[in-house]
């Protein structure tokens, strides 16, 4: 195939960071050329077949891409037929002689076994865990601050470096504790140390923790992670870009102004381009394909010396039954030895003291391995110096010793999986393949083979390592070179922020659509789920129009019927009010196709009034209930003390919207919530009598609870008025909750010439009405107007409620 | 003397007579609801008022049929019913001419109605409520030496017994010298009791509603039932605490509603009402301090502890802990409820063995 001499822009590279930023730029309408070395694209996120299994070659968790995460978010905006990345539950095992702790998305599970254990260090356990279900929260934040400076304005620089002020000052102790040091202060018991002493700094040992509360740990999509490479190859080609394999790039081509302008390939092919974006080695680019003066030495020495994350020896195996019944899960197995607490020793590479990781990714994903069969990755983090350079070469050439060291290293390893966790593993395997820092390093052509780039260590911030721009005009970083850290979120990270140092020069538009998904202004695609039931009838309108307004999509439940009423006896507790079960049944109803369900805690509806008891437990009975399968959204809503407004300002924020776009969202949802409270216009002549029918909202308004009542006065020719919302302050009765108080306030306004009688819609159970319908009771005694209760509950029977309504109505009229 | 109708809380009804009496008063009470006021008050509350309700007012009726003038209740500002019952019985006994004033317990400022009218004398009122404290205390104390003999005993009976008489003794008991002589004997008595030294009692957590955990008659002696069947059990309601978390003392023990609020985060995030972060809260608390179980009791429709319950159950599941929900009216049977523990101490027994 004949390469084009001319394009918008040249990528460097065909790992996650290339193919993303040759995504998101081809989408807005460049032309975007990929180049890769090797023969495959992925990098990093590689996968090969052997025999009937397959097997990634290096991710095996993922943060940052379930829906609200900056991956997800950027794959929605690329394309909606993104790859779905299931949830992780079992999330961490460790495991040495005596221990065996696992850590799942209920984390508390985990302290409390601890506890347990050690019932000593409980105080020290409770403030660790407590304290990394903060650091969760606080990373939470970082999901809306994934831009660089380079694409912001002078206002967006100051409050963006307000923020992360604001940000890193709770934290500031953390950020700057060794591990060692900073675990002393919650515990002494060596064992506990050992437990969590994985890493050098103390916020490596919070941040796993806190993603465990916050429940950001993902697997990779079906059918491995290859297939997130393959769906942004697709979306390449569809936009008009080009991938192509097996073209090494020589070197980049640099202009008289000393900018990039396009690169020569190592066919001697030149092509000429507006930018270039190197998704690749750092050390490669700046060494080999730019002349050297243009890169000051500083720089490169600085590059050179700085802190490296190590490479990894990983056993890849092919067993031939699943490995279920050798009694792994899900999890991550981390198996070390005990007493060999000291950093050095577990991180030394050494394979019979250092910690390494089992997984059986087939676990997670069945399609990995022929039916009954199984996967399993062990792999143990070790640097590429180990022993000399793994006895190879000057070249790095392998030669026998370095297949003896390689056979010797993963025996070790194997006898350690199956002294510790496996028993016979050997005897399962079926096919054996072998990695060194060796082979990863042949294979993405990073130095040292390493897997995540530059550590975000003090030195290396110091020496501002990670940074898009480089000495050459219009050449960009694009990898995980241009960030701290590596892994799926932080590539996409880079590959979004050349996109948009690009995007701004020469598009826009486009430029301003990717700025606002990344800063979360675009909630790309959540879809809320709203349960037709209970608060949804005390704030009519106004939940559809907030959370549309907000770009978001928006489930509402469909209304009562019969069969909501079935489920709702099956699945809800039943000593419940008939509203609350049919709650849980409206919010059975919508999981499964949506994102969130919204719950709000309600603790006030009104100002100088409290809700019903029942109603402040809300969010947490159905994280009770529906919490495993899907995400609650919630919010306080305390109208007592604080205005709607600034509970649904509160609830914007939780989405990741700005405070701008919320502020209108909430104006307009207030506005549609009056408008939907105004009574409807009174049916029949103005002068004749009314009934009045009394009751909270959600037993007015629900199609089951009073839709049969309402047909049937209307059959009889009577004209009904629903009690009014009622908008604007009263004076104080002597019922504090909101809608009762309201009920009792209208019926005090209550004329006897207009309204002929009043008749009380509850339910069975409910305990406001239990102890109102007393007080209304004596109002309209006084009054002089007949009153009638009508109890409903799942069983009431539509004949037995047209005959007492029957009754009434005659007593009435006659 | 005038004499002041008190409703009944269990045993600290003698803690509780013990406070009024500096107001001149003969307190009217005892320490469980009986038949004849369940039925009176049935007859009178609304349908759907909670069991505690019925009690009270059938209480206050039988009280003003015997010519009490007066009554005293806990009128609170929580966000359950309890806070309009009351406004609401006095309405009721009103309605049938029944002449009985009652006074709320409640934040009335720094004089309540009730002191306002008797006007103790500082002193008085000091002394009192020194004899009070005590009491509870002792209280607190006959009452878990009964948990821990019960499950024992090697003669059905004897610990129950035993427990009358201290009580009893406390009753008499007038001055705080006299009160700590009873604290300081209960161990002593207790010892005395023959008890199987093989016996590997079940440990079992009550949790709930106040009033139904503590009235003897509304729980159907629940305690003593599962005393019998080999069950050490803790009422975690505790007067005591009660009156810390309501006077703001305790704010740094282990049961403050700060430390609970803390322990129960994971699975409630708000008090709710009543007791219902309580019966969250220390029903976690029990899974980790190895109880072989909880039993969850509430009046049937009980606002904040029915509302609880879903997380119960997933706290229940996520803990290991099983929880027995049990929900009281005025027509529960007996031998249902019986039954229900049996069983339920049948499958903790089975879990003990099994070692799970």
């Amino acid at each position: 195939m004949a390469e084009p001499s001319r394009c918008d822009v040249v990528v460097i590279g065909a790992g996650l960071a290339g193919m993303t930023a040759a995504a998101l730029l081809s989408k807005a309408g460049l032309s975007v050329i990929v180049f890769e070395a090797t023969a495959r694209t992925g990098g990093y996120l590689d996968f090969f077949e052997r025999a009937g299994f397959r097997f990634d070659t290096s991710i095996q968790w993922l943060n940052q891409c379930r829906p609200g995460g900056l991956v997800y978010q950027i794959h929605q905006h690329i394309g909606s037929d993104c790859p779905d990345y299931p949830l992780l539950r079992q999330i961490h095992r460790y495991k040495d002689a005596a221990h065996d702790y696992l850590l799942t998305s209920n984390p508390l599970q985990l302290r409390d076994r601890l506890i347990q254990d050690f019932p000593h260090e409980q105080q020290g356990l409770t403030a660790l865990f407590d304290d990394a279900e903060k650091m969760g929260r606080h990373m939470l934040f970082l999901d809306r601050r994934m831009r660089s400076v380079k694409s912001m304005t002078l206002r967006e620089k100051l409050s963006h470096g307000l923020a992360m002020t604001r940000w890193v000052w709770p934290i500031r102790r953390i950020v700057a504790t060794r591990a060692e040091k900073g675990l002393a202060r919650y515990f002494k018991t060596r064992e506990l140390l050992e437990l969590f002493h994985s890493d050098d700094t103390m916020m490596s040992v919070l941040v796993p923790l806190g993603f465990a509360f916050t429940g950001d740990f993902q697997a990779p999509p079906k059918g491995g992670s290859g297939e997130i490479i393959a769906w942004l190859g697709r979306k390449i080609t569809a936009a008009g870009g080009q991938v192509l394999t097996g073209h090494p790039v020589k070197e980049i081509v640099i202009d008289d102004q000393g900018s990039a302008a396009g690169v020569r390939l190592a066919t001697g092919q030149a092509v000429q381009s507006r930018y270039v974006v190197a998704a690749c080695d750092v050390e490669t680019l700046f060494g080999k394909m730019i002349p050297g003066a243009r890169i000051p030495a500083r720089w490169r020495r600085r590059l050179h010396e700085a802190d490296l994350f190590p490479s990894s020896f990983s056993i890849y195996l092919g067993l031939d039954c699943d490995p279920a019944s050798l009694g792994l899960n899900e999890a991550m197995t981390r198996l070390t030895v005990a007493g060999s607490g000291v950093y050095g020793e577990r991180t030394s590479g050494d394979p019979r003291t250092s910690a390494f990781t089992v997984l059986a990714p087939s676990l997670r994903d069945a399609s990995l391995a022929p039916p009954g069969k199984g996967t399993l990755l062990i792999q143990c983090l070790v640097s590429m110096d180990y022993e000399n350079h793994w006895r190879t070469g000057p070249g790095l050439e392998r030669g026998e010793a370095y297949r003896a060291l390689k056979q010797d290293y993963a025996n070790a390893l194997l006898d350690r999986v199956e002294q510790a966790l496996i028993p016979g593993l050997r005897q399962h395997v079926e096919v054996m393949e072998v990695a060194t820092p060796v082979t990863f390093w042949r294979y993405t052509g990073n130095r040292d083979g390493t897997i995540m780039g530059h550590k975000p260590t003090r030195k290396n911030i110091h020496a501002y390592l990670a940074r898009t721009e480089t000495p050459v005009k219009r050449l960009l970083l694009g990898g995980q070179w241009a960030e701290y850290g590596g892994g799926v979120p932080m590539a996409t990270k880079a590959a979004v922020n050349a996109s948009l140092a690009i995007l701004r020069d020469l598009r826009p538009a486009a430029f301003g659509d990717l700025k606002a998904v990344v800063d979360g202004d675009v909630a790309v695609t959540p879809t809320i789920g709203i349960p037709r039931a209970l608060y949804y009838f005390y704030y009519p309108a106004l939940w559809e129009t907030f959370f549309r307004a907000l770009g978001l999509k928006v489930r509402v439940s469909e209304p009562s019927t019969s069969r909501t009423v079935e489920q709702a006896a099956l699945i809800s507790e039943s000593e419940h009010c008939l509203p609350l079960k049919l709650l849980d049944a409206h919010l059975a109803q919508v999981i499964g196709r949506v994102d969130w369900l919204f719950v709000p805690r309600i603790l006030s509806g009104l100002k100088g009034h409290i809700a019903c008891p029942k109603l402040g437990a809300l969010p947490d009975t159905a994280a009770a209930q529906f919490g495993d399968r899907v995400k609650v959204l919630s919010v306080t809503l305390d109208e007592g003390r604080v205005p709607l407004e600034r509970s649904l300002l509160e609830l914007g924020r939780q989405l990741g919207a700005r405070d701008e776009v919320i502020q209108q969202a909430a104006t307009q949802a207030l506005a549609a919530m009056r408008a939907a409270r105004q009574p409807p216009v009174a049916s029949g002549p103005p002068g004749r009598a009314r009934i009045l029918m009394l009751g909270h909202p959600y037993h007015l308004h629900d199609t089951f609870i009073s839709g049969p009542i309402l047909l049937k006065l209307k059959l009889l020719d009577i004209d009904v008025e629903l009690t009014p919302f009622g908008e604007g302050a009263f004076p104080a009765g002597p019922l504090k909750w909101d809608t009762c108080g309201k009920m009792y306030h209208h019926l005090t306004t209550l004329d006897r010439s207009r309204c002929a009688a009043v008749i009380q819609l509850t339910s069975f159970n409910c305990g406001c009405d239990s102890i109102s319908m007393e007080f209304y009771r004596e109002v309209l005694k006084g009054k002089g107007i007949p009153y009638m209760a009508l109890v409903m509950d799942e069983h009431t029977a539509p004949a037995g409620l047209e005959t007492r309504l029957e009754a009434f109505v005659d007593s009435i009229r006659w | 003397m005038t004499a002041l109708a008190m409703p009944p809380m269990g045993n600290y009804s003698i803690a509780l007579a013990a406070s009024v009496e500096c107001l001149r008063v003969t307190p009217w009470t005892s320490r469980s609801t009986t038949p004849e006021m369940m039925t009176l008050g049935a007859e009178a509350a609304p349908e759907f008022a909670c069991l505690p309700f019925k009690a009270t007012l059938g209480h206050f009726i039988q009280a003003a049929r015997e010519g009490v003038e007066y009554g005293v209740m806990v009128n609170s500002v929580g966000t359950c019913r309890l806070r309009y019952y009351r406004e609401l019985q006095q309405k009721i006994l009103k309605e049938r001419g029944l002449n009985l004033h009652i006074f709320g317990l409640g934040y009335d400022g720094i004089k309540p109605p009730l002191i306002r009218h008797f006007d103790p004398t500082p002193a008085a009122f000091l002394r009192c409520s020194a004899r009070a404290f005590f009491k509870v205390r002792a209280v607190d104390r006959i009452e878990e030496q009964a948990w821990r003999t019960r499950a024992r005993e090697r003669h059905g009976g004897d610990t129950t017994r035993v427990m009358d008489t201290c009580l009893n003794d406390l009753d008499q008991a007038r001055t705080v010298g006299s009160i700590l002589a009873v604290t300081r004997s209960v161990r002593g008595r207790f010892e005395s009791v023959p008890v199987r030294t093989d016996a590997r009692p079940l440990r079992v957590g009550l949790l709930g509603e106040a009033s139904v955990l503590r009235d003897k008659y509304l729980n159907h002696n629940l305690e003593e039932t599962l005393g019998s069947l080999g069950v050490e059990v803790r009422n975690f309601f505790l007067l005591g605490n009660e009156m810390a978390k309501i006077f703001h003392i305790s704010r740094w023990s282990k049961d403050s509603r700060r430390s609970l609020m803390r322990l129960a985060r994971p699975y409630l995030k708000s008090v709710v009402g009543g007791h219902a972060l309580e019966s969250v809260a220390y029903t976690m608390a029990c899974a980790r301090d190895g109880y072989d179980g909880v039993v969850h009791i509430a009046p049937t429709g009980c606002m904040p502890e029915i509302s609880v319950r879903p997380i119960l159950r997933k706290v229940s599941q996520d803990l290991k802990i099983p929880v027995l929900e049990l929900s009281f009216d005025e027509h529960s049977s007996h031998v249902g409820v019986v039954t229900r523990l049996e069983a339920f101490v049948d499958i903790l027994r089975d879990r003990q063995r099994s070692g799970t």
